[in-house]
C-alpha cells in the first residue's frame, strides 16, 4: 500500500511519537524514589572508572551500563534526574532512529506501530525510567536485530561492524542480552547459510570481532558465573515461575490485559507464518519479513527457554526481567506483521487501541512513581522533625543501601548497634520495619527512654513506622 | 439481491452489539478494576484457637464492592489443618448477614489466603467479620494479627477475641475492592471493542466479496 504521506512528514510522524514518548517518560522522572537496585547503581557511581569495573566485578552484571552512565554524570551532575535521562535516551533512540530503519525495511505503517508498541508495552513503560541498564539492553539488541537483518538483504559491512559493535554493547550491558545476541547471531548463520553462504565468511568475522572485544571481560565473568552458581537470590523456577512471566510483561492492571497482549501474540504468530508461505506466489520480500519477524519472537523465547535451561542445569539464576532487553524485538515482531494484514480502517482502529493502552499504562506508571510509595511524605516528614541533636536509627541492615541516599553516615545508624546507655542523641527517630522486633516500653524505661508513635512511612518498597525515642 | 440484503444486517448486527458491550463497559460497569487495602506490617500475634470462640473484626469499608477478605490464619504445624473455615458477616446492629464457607485444606499457614466473598455493602459504614471453624479435627486454627497503630488496614477499628476486646490490634486481614474503572481504562476497552468490531466488518466484507466474485465465475 503506497502512502501518501511525503518522505519528509513520514520522518515527521516517526519523531514527534518518538518525542511524545520522551516527554511521558521525562514526566514520570522528578520524584525521589528509588529501589535497592538502583541504589545499587548510584553507590556505584560514586566510584571512579577502575572502582566501577571494580564492583561490578564483584556483582553479577557486567559494566557497560555503569560506564555509560558515569560518563553521563560527569558531564551532567550526578543527580537523580539526570541518571533517568540516562535510561531515558536508548528508548528515544530506538524510537526515532530505529523507527526510521523500520520504516525504510517495512514501511511507515509498522514503523509507526513499532513506536507505539515499544512504548506501550507494559513492563517498558516502567523499566525505561529505572536507573537500570534494562532500556540500553533494549537500544543494542533491537539495532543489533535491525542491522543483522540489513546485513542480510544488504551485504554491507557497515551493516555487519553495527552489528559487531551493538553485539558486544550488549553482552557488556546484561548477560542475558548477550545470550540474546548469541541466539541473533546464531539465527543469522542460519540464514546465510541456507540463502546466502557466500557471506559466511563476513558472519565469521563478526563473531571473532566480537569475542576478541568481549575476551577481556571474560575472566570477571567466569568469576561472576563461579560465584552465583554457589550462592544467588533468584527462587527456583517452577511451572508457576514461568506462568508469572506473562502478567509480568504483559499485565495492566485491570482484567483480561496479559490475554489481550497474548492474543495479538497469537495473531502476529499466524501472520508471521502465513507470510512465509507466501514464498509459493514469488513474494521474496514478504517471506524475508516473515521470517524476520519470527525471528524476532524466537530470540526472547530462545532467552527464556535458555535461563529456565541453565537455572534447572546450575542453579536459579533467572527471573523474568531478565527478558526486558528483548522487548524491542517483541514490538518489531508485532509491528511487522500486524502492520501487512491490516488496512486503513483495522490499522486505525488498532493504533487507537494500543494508544488507549499505552494511557493506562502511563496513568500506572504516574501512579507508580509519584503516589504508590510514602517516600516524599517520609522525607519531608524527617526533615521537618530531625534536629541537629537527633539520630536517624534504622534497624533493617540490608536496607542500607537504600538508606545511604537519603542519608549521610552522620545522619543515621544502625539500632541494633546503638547503647543507649551512652547515647547522647537528644531524639531518636526510629524506621521501625518487621525485620528486627520493635523495642517494647519496658526495655527502653530500663534504659531510660519512651517512644511515642509518629506515623506510618515508607520508602519505595519498603514500609516502616516512625518511633520517636526520647528520654525519659 | 441477496447479498445486499444480508450484508447491512451483518453490519447492523455487528454495530449493536459494538453498542452493547460499549454500554456494558461503562455505564453498566461490567468490568471493573480492583483495589488492594495495604497494610503495614510488624511482627504477628496469635488469637486461641477460632474453634468455639471466634475471631471478630470490626471494619469500615472504603468501597462499596468487596471481592475478596484475605486471612491469615496458623495451622499449629500442620495440627489444625482440617474441617471449614467461615467468614461471619454482621451489619453495624450485628445481624448476619452473609456465611461464606472455606476449606481450611486450602488455605495457606501464616500468609494471607484470599476467600472470594463478592459482597456489595455500603462504603463508610461499620461491619464485622467473625472467623470461626467448624468440623476442625484435633485443632482449631488460630488468627495471626498485629497492633492497630500505624498497620492498618484502615477498614480496621477494634478486634475481638470471643467477646473481649483486644486492645490495640488489627487482625491481618487485607480486602480487595472491585472499583468501577477510571475514564482511560474505560476507553481501553471501548477502543478494543472498536477494533474488534472493525475486524469482523472487514472480514465480513471481504467474505462477501470473496463469495459474489465465486458466484459470478459460476453463473460465466
Amino acid at each position: 500500500m503506497k502512502s501518501n504521506v511525503s518522505n519528509r512528514q513520514q520522518q515527521g510522524i516517526l519523531l514527534g511519537l518518538a518525542l511524545l514518548f520522551f516527554l511521558c517518560y521525562l514526566s514520570l522522572c522528578f520524584n525521589n524514589n528509588i529501589w535497592t537496585d538502583e541504589a545499587f547503581t548510584i553507590e556505584l557511581l560514586h566510584s571512579d572508572f577502575a572502582g566501577i569495573l571494580k564492583g561490578t566485578a564483584s556483582d553479577v552484571h557486567p559494566p557497560l551500563y555503569y560506564l555509560i552512565a558515569k560518563c553521563f554524570t560527569l558531564a551532567f551532575g550526578d543527580s537523580l534526574l539526570c541518571l533517568k535521562l540516562v535510561s531515558i535516551l536508548p528508548m528515544f533512540l530506538c524510537m526515532s532512529w530505529g523507527a526510521l530503519i523500520v520504516r525504510r525495511r517495512f514501511g511507515l505503517r509498522a514503523a509507526v506501530l513499532y513506536s507505539i508498541l515499544l512504548g506501550v508495552i507494559p513492563c517498558t513503560m516502567e523499566y525505561a525510567v529505572q536507573v537500570r541498564m534494562y532500556s540500553w539492553a533494549i537500544f543494542f539488541l533491537t539495532f543489533m536485530a535491525l542491522w543483522a537483518y540489513e546485513a542480510y538483504l544488504e551485504q554491507g559491512l557497515r551493516f555487519y561492524a553495527g552489528i559487531v559493535l551493538t553485539s558486544v554493547a550488549a553482552a557488556y550491558t546484561h548477560y542475558f542480552a548477550f545470550v540474546s545476541a548469541i541466539l541473533i547471531y546464531g539465527f543469522l548463520f542460519l540464514a546465510l547459510l541456507i540463502g546466502k553462504r557466500r557471506e559466511l565468511l563476513k558472519w565469521l568475522l563478526s563473531v571473532i570481532a566480537s569475542l576478541v572485544l568481549f575476551a577481556p571481560w571474560m575472566p570477571y565473568m567466569e568469576l561472576q558465573v563461579k560465584g552465583v552458581s554457589r550462592n544467588y537470590w533468584i527462587e527456583e523456577i517452577t511451572g508457576e515461575t514461568v506462568k508469572a512471566f506473562f502478567p509480568f510483561l504483559f499485565d495492566m492492571g485491570i482484567p483480561g490485559t496479559t490475554a489481550f497482549w497474548l492474543g495479538f501474540l497469537a495473531l502476529s504468530l499466524f501472520f508471521a507464518i502465513r507470510m512465509m508461505l507466501s514464498a509459493r506466489t514469488g513474494q521474496k520480500e514478504e517471506v524475508g519479513a516473515g521470517l524476520f519477524a519470527l525471528l524476532c519472537l524466537l530470540v526472547p523465547v530462545g532467552t527464556a527457554l535458555t535461563g529456565i535451561t541453565a537455572s534447572a542445569l546450575i542453579r536459579p539464576v533467572f527471573i523474568v526481567r531478565y527478558l526486558l532487553p528483548c522487548m524491542g524485538l517483541l514490538a518489531l515482531f508485532l509491528a511487522i506483521t500486524l502492520s501487512r494484514y491490516a488496512d486503513k480502517a483495522v490499522y486505525g482502529a488498532l493504533l487507537l487501541c494500543f494508544l488507549c493502552a499505552g494511557l493506562v499504562d502511563y496513568k500506572q506508571s504516574v501512579y507508580r512513581e509519584y503516589e504508590w510509595t510514602h517516600t516524599a511524605e517520609t522525607e519531608a516528614f524527617l526533615d521537618a522533625h530531625v534536629g541537629e541533636r537527633d539520630i536517624i536509627a534504622y534497624n533493617y541492615e540490608s536496607y542500607k543501601f537504600i538508606y545511604d541516599y537519603y542519608w549521610s553516615d552522620e545522619e543515621k545508624v544502625l539500632w541494633q548497634g546503638m547503647d543507649l546507655d551512652n547515647t547522647e542523641y537528644e531524639n531518636i527517630w526510629l524506621l521501625d520495619t518487621i525485620y528486627w522486633p520493635t523495642p517494647t516500653e519496658e526495655y527502653l524505661a530500663e534504659h531510660g527512654f519512651q517512644k511515642t508513635f509518629m506515623g506510618n512511612f515508607g520508602i519505595e518498597h519498603n514500609d516502616f513506622k516512625i518511633f520517636r525515642i526520647t528520654r525519659l | 439481491m441477496t447479498r445486499i440484503k444480508q450484508q447491512p444486517i451483518g453490519v447492523w448486527m455487528t454495530l449493536l452489539c459494538m453498542a452493547v458491550l460499549w454500554c456494558m463497559v461503562w455505564p453498566a460497569g461490567l468490568i471493573k478494576d480492583e483495589l488492594i487495602s495495604r497494610t503495614a506490617a510488624d511482627y504477628s500475634m496469635n488469637t486461641g484457637p477460632v474453634g468455639e470462640v471466634a475471631a471478630i473484626q470490626e471494619f469500615v469499608p472504603q468501597y462499596d464492592h468487596i471481592k475478596s477478605i484475605g486471612v491469615d490464619i496458623g495451622k499449629l504445624d500442620g495440627a489444625a489443618n482440617q474441617g471449614t473455615l467461615y467468614l461471619h458477616l454482621y451489619n453495624e446492629n450485628l445481624e448476619e448477614f452473609a456465611q461464606i464457607p472455606q476449606d481450611i485444606e486450602e488455605m495457606k499457614d501464616g500468609e494471607l489466603t484470599d476467600i472470594p466473598v463478592n459482597l456489595k455493602l455500603e462504603a463508610g459504614r461499620r461491619y464485622y467479620v467473625g472467623i470461626l471453624c467448624e468440623e476442625f479435627g484435633d485443632a482449631a486454627p488460630i488468627v495471626h494479627y498485629r497492633s492497630l497503630s500505624g498497620n492498618g488496614p484502615s477498614e480496621n477499628l477494634h478486634f475481638y477475641y470471643g467477646p473481649n476486646v483486644i486492645e490495640d490490634a488489627s487482625a491481618n486481614i487485607r480486602y480487595i475492592y472491585r472499583i468501577p474503572l477510571t475514564l482511560s481504562q474505560i476507553l481501553f476497552y471501548d477502543s478494543l471493542i472498536l477494533l474488534l468490531g472493525v475486524c469482523i466488518l472487514r472480514l465480513g466484507k471481504r467474505a462477501g466479496r470473496e463469495t459474489g466474485e465465486k458466484s459470478g465465475e459460476e453463473h460465466a
